[in-house]
């Protein structure tokens, strides 16, 4: 085991408010990993408590093999060897580009060797040349590279994002995404990125820890947190879908209302009880030949394809994605066959709206 | 795996999250209570029992000194509003020649203090002065042949005060002015409604929060005047808390006058906080392009220019020319070492008050930012309610308990080892510096602040993030970034404590002179060319903060 970072039963409170609750994971070096949930879930919490700026009321918190954070003590930031990049960026205003990267720098390099590193981060982050302009002559897209780039400049031991894309366009986003994390990769950076945006987190990372009111609910690969969500939470959370109900019927197979569905039941379910399947649109192929016909109730044309909601008897609706051929007007009968790969369901819940749900 | 023990010790400090929440609240809420002594002080006076002077005063007095103030808030509203809404809106809408210089000349009355420009038309229009020497050679005049305005009375008091004063009103008007979106004229415009219409239905009512804030200050300055009135002979508080307090000797009644004081400045506070409040709602979204300014004829164009002459040549330029012409004549008379003694004397005071007034502000906004808790939002707001508080009441609400603290120590001394401490606090220096930050905190507080508020917190951190200590935060992110700002801070207070006459005059110890209580004196005594000297000091420093103010207007526009 080589963890670069690990955290063990971290908790934070401002006063008797606790927003990160009893969280642990582990970290290996070079991995990119992320904390993603909604707003006021407290990642950001958890990754300023990583960075020191906020002090853990109980847990410990190791980077290689020193403990930075526990109950007692807690080491200030400046001594972590960490890069942070903000969601606002925070380029020092008074001090250009070239200065900004430098300032992060080790006292011991010379005048010649911090140049060149800054002449090395600029290149890395295509930014060659622009060492003498001022943050305020950058685009943003440019500030943050730059922002990048300063808090790579010192290799610190792990840098930390605090959505570092949400002040961009949102089409700047995913490409900058896309860069960030190749630029990551070629370092060999363990990196933690913070995020609401999930196409952010699926884009950046090799590992994503979901997190809900404070706690962390599953830490996985995108993959799996899409194909096999651990809670009801995180299936609402991750991708679109809509819950339907469901009844055992034995030998692993499901009687609901569009048809009987083969999957591995949980095991403590018997013959009879209820459950409820989550459908994601790509689990239905639209078929005009297929004798299973719904109602479309509401239809969303997205330039390649179109995503159709279709009303079930129980007036549960389910979303289907076809191909923007298939131009279906509101109201028309729509074939579609089911192609279930990894069914994922839980025991039903009588209060709990299972509607559909979009992102 | 190494524990907690074996980090190096440097390293691992507790975060400063509880440790520092005493101290900082410690430090600045005892700031706010030095602040608020003047005024506890002067209200405390309300539950002693009325004495004999008190009895004479409203019985005599005290209802002039309502009246005259009534009519001097009336007369100089009247004037101010005039002045400063009709040169705002000509110069945030019109086109007419030297609209640009005239941007920044409209504010350099406020570089006169009333006192000064009060005098300086006293000389101007005296019988012998140039006014009336040149009607009588053009005209064959002689004395008593004709009728001449007599300056020293309510109307002059009421043109000098506005004269230096409407510039408030001009400031916040404009800005009110700029700010609304073109939009909302032009669909008053479309809707039928003439220029003239759409101004009055229109751009005033928006801009009405920013008019009666600018109002308010103005009011605030009018009640706290004291060379004016008095140099013109008119009775209103000021005067009579100091003939109640050196003439009549009467402490007691001088509080209980500053008391009623008081309350005239407490409602316009609140009518200054109310239409603070209301300001925001009547923001236009100001994403709009800036409107051209709109063109006019030239014989309007012109009409325009006389307009935004007019304030200006009376509210500086003739008495700047008057004042200088009096000092060209006099000043190798009156520069002589006494004068470089009262030069040093006003510099010290007025450099030493504003690097105090500094660090007390610098303090008070650190400790708003790291602790941003009600109670110390709460203490800084009394911090810097001395802007409000006229410098007479200010001088009297310290005098007292510094005397009696001065008193008490000096007889126990007396009784205990038969020695005197004399006067130890009041009539030193230190009451005169305790005077000015409580008058003047406000102006740095509110310099630093919207400063340091610039600086995001994020930037902090990512500092952290690199390496920094707080220390070197503070000296490598936060003084870079903070230098303009705390140079403004120093030179505004510094000036207004130049130019500071009521609080000197009460506090200043015995002998110790400034170039105010100089020009004021010399003034008093008829000897206006003399004190042209001093007063003339007093204006070209003033002309600064005026300059800067006008440099940060250019540049929010662009």
């Amino acid at each position: 085991m080589n963890n670069l970072l690990t955290l063990n039963n971290i908790s934070v409170a401002y006063g008797d408010n606790t927003v990160v609750e009893n969280i642990s994971f582990e970290l290996e070096e070079g991995q990119i990993s992320c904390l993603l949930g909604p707003s006021g879930c407290g990642k950001t919490t958890l990754l300023r408590a990583i960075a020191g700026f906020e002090k853990p009321d109980a847990g410990e918190i190791k980077i290689r093999d020193h403990i930075v954070s526990n109950a007692n003590s807690v080491l200030a930031p400046e001594n972590r060897n960490i890069g942070m990049v903000f969601q606002d960026f925070a380029l020092f205003p008074h001090l250009n580009i070239e200065a900004n990267i430098r300032f992060g720098l080790s006292k011991k390099m010379n005048d010649g060797e911090q140049l060149d590193r800054c002449d090395e981060l600029l290149e890395l982050v295509g930014l060659k040349g622009s060492n003498k302009k001022y943050p305020h002559q950058l685009s943003g897209g440019q500030q943050q590279r730059i922002a990048l780039a300063r808090a790579l400049a010192p290799e610190p031991d792990i840098l930390l994002l605090d959505e570092p894309f949400s002040s961009l366009d949102v089409e700047l986003r995913e490409q900058l995404a896309r860069e960030v994390r190749d630029i990551l990769k070629q370092q060999n950076t363990t990196a933690i990125l913070v995020t609401h945006d999930q196409n952010e987190a699926f884009a950046m990372a090799d590992n994503i820890g979901l997190i809900h009111q404070g706690k962390l609910v599953q830490w996985d690969t995108p993959y799996n947190l899409y194909h096999q969500p651990s809670t009801r939470f995180v299936a609402n959370f991750i991708g679109q879908g809509a819950f339907i109900a469901g009844k055992y019927i034995g030998n692993q197979q499901i009687e609901t209302e569009l048809g009987i569905i083969t999957g591995s039941v949980p095991e403590q379910c018997e013959v009879g009880c209820k459950l409820d399947l989550l459908i994601r649109p790509d689990d239905i192929i639209h078929d005009d030949d297929s004798s299973l016909q719904l109602v479309i109730t509401e239809r969303l044309f997205r330039g390649s394809d179109f995503l159709y909601t279709l009303k079930l008897g129980s007036d549960k609706t389910i979303l289907c994605i076809a191909s923007s051929h298939h131009n279906h007007q509101l109201n028309e009968k729509i074939g579609i066959t089911l192609d279930v790969d990894h069914l994922v369901m839980f025991p039903q819940q009588a209060t709990e709206d299972t509607a559909s749900i979009t992102q | 795996m190494p524990d907690t023990e074996s980090l190096p010790q440097h390293a691992m400090k507790s975060l400063p999250f509880r440790t520092y929440l005493d101290r900082w609240h410690l430090s600045v809420l005892l700031v706010a209570l030095l602040c608020a002594v003047p005024v506890l002080t002067v209200f405390s006076y309300i539950f002693q029992p009325a004495g004999e002077v008190w009895q004479h005063l409203t019985e005599t007095v005290l209802s002039d000194y309502v009246l005259n103030s009534l009519q001097l808030i009336i007369g100089v509203s009247f004037g101010t509003l005039t002045m400063g809404i009709t040169t705002a809106w000509i110069t945030s809408v019109y086109k007419f020649p030297g609209r640009k210089v005239f941007q920044w000349l409209l504010l350099l009355p406020m570089a006169l203090p009333a006192y000064i420009i009060a005098y300086t038309y006293t000389g101007m229009m005296d019988f012998s002065g140039p006014i009336q020497s040149n009607l009588r050679e053009w005209f064959g005049w002689s004395y008593g042949e004709y009728w001449f305005p007599e300056i020293r009375s309510m109307w002059g008091a009421t043109s000098m005060l506005s004269l230096v004063l409407y510039p408030y009103v001009y400031l916040l008007a404009r800005a009110a002015f700029l700010e609304q979106s073109i939009v909302a004229l032009e669909a008053s415009r479309s809707l039928g409604a003439g220029a003239w219409k759409s101004f009055f239905k229109v751009a005033l009512p928006m801009a009405r929060p920013a008019i009666i804030t600018g109002l308010s200050l103005v009011l605030m300055e009018t009640l706290a005047d004291y060379g004016t009135v008095q140099y013109f002979g008119i009775s209103t508080f000021t005067t009579g808390i100091f003939r109640t307090w050196f003439g009549l000797n009467d402490s007691g009644a001088a509080a209980q006058l500053s008391t009623v004081l008081l309350i005239f400045v407490l409602i316009l506070i609140t009518l200054e906080r109310i239409s603070r409040k209301q300001a925001r709602y009547f923001h236009t979204s100001n994403r709009e392009k800036r409107r051209a300014h709109l063109s006019l004829s030239p014989g309007k164009a012109w009409l325009a220019t006389l307009a935004c002459l007019m304030p200006v040549l009376w509210g500086f330029i003739l008495p700047f020319m008057q004042l200088s012409q009096w000092a060209l004549e006099t000043y190798e008379e009156m520069v002589d070492s006494e004068f470089l003694t009262l030069t040093w004397h006003s510099l010290s005071l007025a450099g030493s008050a504003a690097i105090l007034a500094l660090v007390i502000a610098l303090l008070l906004a650190y400790g708003q930012r790291l602790q941003n808790t009600r109670l110390i939002r709460f203490a800084v707001r009394i911090a810097s309610m001395g802007y409000a508080i006229p410098a007479t009441v200010i001088a009297i609400g310290i005098m007292l308990p510094l005397a009696w603290v001065d008193n008490t120590l000096d007889s126990w001394l007396r009784s205990q080892f038969d020695v005197s401490s004399g006067l130890l606090l009041s009539g030193t220096l230190f009451a005169l510096m305790f005077a000015y930050m409580v008058r003047f905190l406000a102006v740095s507080v509110g310099t630093v602040e919207a400063a340091l508020g610039k600086i995001k917190h994020s930037m902090d951190d990512a500092a952290r993030s690199l390496g920094l200590n707080p220390r070197q935060v503070l000296l490598s992110i936060h003084m870079p970034l903070m230098r303009r700002s705390l140079l403004t801070a120093i030179l505004l207070v510094f000036v207004d404590v130049l130019k500071e006459l009521p609080a000197t005059l009460i506090l200043r110890p015995f002998n110790f002179n400034t170039l105010a209580v100089r020009a004021y004196e010399l003034a008093s005594d008829e000897r206006l060319a003399d004190a042209s000297t001093a007063a003339l000091s007093i204006v070209i420093a003033g002309i600064i903060p005026v300059i800067l103010l006008s440099l940060s207007i250019n540049k929010q526009k662009t």
